[in-house]
């Protein structure tokens, strides 16, 4: 079987490897990086559990081939912490809001929230349905994950404007 | 969870595609459909083509009195188009509430349609608008309405060494377009396109979905679409999970409730 190489940008570090063109990002992901917070459970992309970001947009890493993110930038759960270990907004939402109960499908939430965040700093609930209503919870704890997209939203909004005053 | 081995290559370039489409390689771009089916073991192609490197079919664009959209537009590049919004705003709706936000950000147009997938949303809203899908192997170019296009699930007319390159939309040919479905997971059970015609002030409906094939009602006037007529005429294919009284059911409420917004659109007030 002839392998390809893939080079690509896995949460900020340069990742070059040789894969069957047949190998799931997911698996590619979980067995060849040991980035194993991306979960995967239907693995027919309908529940959201294995979100991840190609480029910046949320991709279901189930039904992508690890060979098509060469040249890519791709972005797991394990990528959105500081280097510090410090949560981002968007993971301390989460926790302050108890937006999460078994936690499977939590980091397929924060990849889905941290791209609808970087788009939109203001959404409202239907704009919260319309990116999450793929991602499936299935302890059924959609309005504490609601309300923590909310806040994440507000917390950043509050952040950029301070740092837009200490710029100026 | 393991794929079926396949061999697998990129097109840099359309004619690269075109030869290796004519070698017997399956194209595909998002993979959302493909390589869900072959997830599942539905499908076991021996050599896979990726078109995502194409830019030509990537392309949208207003080309004359139709909007050209390129195969391999996602559902994403669609709804945010300004063509695309400006021009086909029953569209660009459409394809924003297209599976979920990961297949709107991968999947493409010409994926869902060469796939011929049955529960598509995409399909009877470009029926309605009368779209027509160019098809090419490389030489000569065909263009087929999109019921020409599609003959039935998962089946299409694209013939041996053709892709399909680009669907053109007409412009300006309706003046009211109304989408609504009814759906329990990410595919639509059922999803009816009304159109009012603007030179004739007439009425298109395309129900999709639901049955094996699109289905098209004309009228002169809403008055003459009788949801009720409309469900029990329309071909229904039950599957495991919705029973044939549930599927009509469900198709007679999806008209009445686009007949209500087309009228409430027709006379002007606002939703």
């Amino acid at each position: 079987m002839s392998l390809f190489t893939v080079s690509a940008e896995v949460n900020g570090q340069r990742i070059v490897s040789y894969v069957p063109g047949r190998r799931l990002l997911a698996d590619w992901l979980r067995d060849e990086l040991g980035l194993t917070g991306t979960k995967v459970s239907c693995a027919v992309q309908v529940c959201g559990a294995c979100t991840v970001l190609i480029d910046g947009s949320p991709v279901s890493a189930c039904t992508y081939l690890a060979v098509d993110v060469d040249g890519r930038q791709v972005t797991t759960v394990e990528g959105l912490a500081g280097a510090d270990g410090q949560l981002s907004d968007v993971q301390q939402a989460f926790v302050d809001n108890d937006a999460l109960q078994c936690g499977f499908c939590t980091p397929g939430f924060l990849m889905a929230t941290t791209a609808l965040l970087a788009d939109d700093l203001d959404p409202d609930d239907a704009a919260i349905d319309e990116q999450l209503e793929g991602n499936l919870c299935r302890c059924t704890g959609y309005a504490q994950i609601r309300a923590a997209v909310r806040e994440a939203a507000r917390r950043r909004a509050a952040n950029l404007a301070t740092e837009g005053r200490s710029d100026g | 969870m393991t794929l079926p081995a396949f061999e697998y290559s990129r097109a840099n370039d359309l004619p690269d595609a075109f030869a290796t489409v004519a070698d017997g390689a399956v194209p595909f771009c998002g993979g959302t459909e493909l390589l869900a089916a072959m997830s599942l073991g539905l499908l076991r192609p021996e050599r896979l083509v990726s078109l995502r490197a194409v830019s030509e079919l990537r392309r949208i664009e207003r080309a004359g009195n139709v909007v050209r959209i390129g195969a391999s537009a996602t559902h994403r590049e669609i709804e945010r188009d300004a063509h695309v919004r400006e021009l086909l705003p029953l569209l660009s709706t459409v394809a924003r509430g297209v599976g979920n936000v990961r297949v709107r950000a991968t999947g493409t147009l010409g994926g869902n349609l060469a796939f011929a997938e049955p529960r598509s949303d995409v399909a009877p809203t470009l029926l309605a608008l009368d779209a027509r899908a160019v098809v090419s192997d490389g030489r000569s170019e065909r263009r087929l309405a999109i019921d020409e296009l599609i003959i039935g699930p998962y089946e299409s007319d694209l013939r041996d060494g053709e892709l399909l390159l680009s669907v053109e939309v007409p412009v300006g040919l309706v003046d009211i377009g109304i989408y609504r479905k009814a759906t329990v997971t990410e595919r639509p059970l059922v999803g009816a396109a009304l159109v009012r015609i603007a030179a004739t002030g007439t009425w298109r409906l395309v129900i999709g979905a639901v049955g094996e094939t699109l289905h098209v009602v004309e009228a002169e006037d809403l008055d003459d679409i009788d949801p009720g007529v409309v469900a029990s005429s329309v071909e229904v294919l039950p599957d495991h999970g919705s029973s044939e009284a549930y599927l009509r059911r469900i198709t007679n409420a999806v008209v009445f409730r686009s007949i209500e917004d087309a009228r409430r659109e027709a006379e002007g007030v606002a939703t």
